[in-house]
């Protein structure tokens, strides 16, 4: 029996290994190898396979921005509406629901933010602004990267303190306003966005993110960090990025009744409900490749009645939200309380 | 990234979703050859034995479009062959080794199928179908097996000889 089961890897088939994938994937849990591995082997993966890679720098931070672009999404949300706040606290885990996907579409999306790069302090470290993205016509998403390379930096930025706090200034008419946790307009080090607790996970160095509000007119922007040897990095950056072209506003889906499913898009989460609905029951969404996702089976898929309105329109008591973590821009059908809506 | 969209990625566009594989199955894949090389191998040699995993990976699921339901399992399974092969060419070239690692290349001549030995591990229950499959697929050792699971290793190998036994019975019978 020993014998036959070690002999399993050399005789399994993808249906035998399909049946034991939660066997064979729970090995992994846990495991973890540095950056600077996965990149050696990433690099050498590609070599062999004749694939010249994609930049490195990229996908160095990306890694540990997940969770904070995420987190930052989840500000974003708790600022759209209270309803929002309480369905984000019903979550026990932002990147749960976002994952990955937020993070890549927000790359394909804009992929021009993430080249903008200040070199300071004699290129021991550097800053980034990026993500920098336009969601919902209104709010912006700013992620802010500390990256550095050489031992020096990296015991600089480890030696940063979550106390320490970015701040992100909005110049708007000469004026300038602060992006914070969506409260103070003065710029006072103490006011900005703490940095993550889990700065020093990975030897690049620290990240940090922050949303609000934005007034669409705006046009430019300065992110200023203030870092603790009293160093101030200020970096200008351009908030043109239209991320979500005609869809920067509620789009609605009609069903052949002429019922209107409203769906609003905010950042790569959309949301939707169905005026004087009183359901909760969506059955799938599809999208314009064809695939459906379903709320029971679709990873990024939540759903949450309330009966607590966050929308001034809703006539129902019954609220329903979904969010998903899918462009809406390729949302083409959604099958919901038994009707079909269609996007106009 | 969820598995269904690396395969989507994977079959739209090979080298970024081969790119994104890696980033995200690299450690535990890194796991998976260190646990089965790491007394033979230097660290060197085990990445390079990772690396040449997943071109395997990638060229095989080129063959096939991609058309796999379980991308880490699809790897583990690719890792172990490999690894298994790394492991004898090591052995080949090293009179330290322990050959009885080398027992799964003997057939004993069992009279079920693979399909059916899955199906009656699957059917054990967690927490044994776990560490069978860690102790025998992955060749994990049993205090190894027990640190990761938070159980004394005497545990761990009651465990594989009771999941043993049952896993015997569960066959006969269903012969």
């Amino acid at each position: 029996m020993e014998n036959r089961l070690k002999r399993l890897p050399q005789t399994m088939n993808e249906a035998q290994a399909d049946m034991l994938s939660r066997e064979l994937s729970e090995f992994g849990e846990g495991a973890y190898i540095d950056d600077n591995t996965v990149r050696r082997i990433q690099s050498s993966v590609m070599r062999k396979a004749g694939i010249k890679m994609g930049k490195t720098d990229r996908t160095k931070v990306r890694k540990g921005r997940i969770a904070l672009i995420a987190a930052a999404a989840a500000l974003m949300m708790t600022s759209v509406t209270a309803g929002a706040a309480v369905i984000f606290g019903k979550r026990d885990s932002v990147e749960k629901y976002l994952g990955d996907s937020a993070v890549q579409n927000f790359d394909t999306v804009d992929p021009t933010k993430e080249e903008t790069v200040t070199k300071v302090k004699d290129g021991d470290y550097s800053m980034t602004i990026d993500s920098v993205v336009r969601m919902a016509g209104r709010v912006y998403l700013v992620g802010v990267t500390v990256t550095g390379e050489t031992d020096a930096a990296k015991n600089y930025i480890n030696s940063i303190d979550r106390n320490d706090r970015f701040n992100v200034m909005i110049m708007k008419q000469g004026t300038e306003t602060m992006i914070s946790d969506g409260q103070g307009l003065n710029v006072k080090r103490s006011d900005g966005f703490p940095l993550p607790e889990d700065k020093s996970v990975d030897e690049y160095g620290s990240i940090s993110s922050m949303t609000d509000f934005i007034d669409p007119v705006q046009t430019a922007a300065t992110a200023v960090a203030y870092l603790p040897d009293g160093t101030v990095i200020k970096q200008d950056f351009d908030l043109e990025a239209e991320l979500y072209g005609t869809y920067d506003t509620t789009v609605p889906y009609t069903d052949k009744d002429g019922r209107v499913l409203n769906v609003t898009p905010i950042g790569m989460i959309f949301d939707f409900y169905a005026e004087n609905e009183n359901s909760n029951d969506i059955d799938y969404l599809e999208f314009a490749d064809g695939s459906r996702d379903d709320p029971d089976t679709g990873l990024g898929f939540g759903t949450m009645q309330s009966n607590e309105s966050p929308r001034t329109e809703k006539t129902a008591p019954g609220y329903t939200l979904f969010w998903k973590t899918e462009d809406i821009g390729s949302l083409t059908h959604i099958h919901f309380f038994g009707s079909d809506y269609y996007r106009q | 990234m969820e598995e269904k969209k690396l395969l989507r990625l994977l079959e739209q566009d090979p080298a970024k979703g081969l790119e994104a594989a890696v980033r995200e199955y690299a450690a535990y894949v890194y796991k998976i050859a260190h646990t089965r090389l790491s007394d033979v191998c230097r660290k060197e040699d085990i990445e390079e034995a990772v690396s040449d995993i997943f071109v395997k990976f990638w060229q095989s699921g080129q063959r096939s479009g991609f058309r796999i339901r379980s991308v880490k399992a699809y790897l583990a399974v690719i890792a172990e062959r490999h690894c298994i092969d790394v492991f004898r060419k090591a052995c080949r070239t090293s009179d330290s080794v322990d050959y009885d690692t080398l027992e799964n290349l003997i057939s004993d001549g069992s009279p079920y199928s693979d399909i059916e030995l899955a199906d009656a591990i699957k059917r054990l229950g967690e927490p044994d179908s776990i560490i069978l499959i860690r102790r025998f697929f992955f060749g994990q050792r049993s205090e190894d097996i027990g640190r990761e699971l938070g159980m004394k290793t005497n545990t761990v190998n009651k465990r594989v000889s009771r999941g043993l036994e049952k896993l015997r019975k569960m066959l006969e019978e269903d012969m």
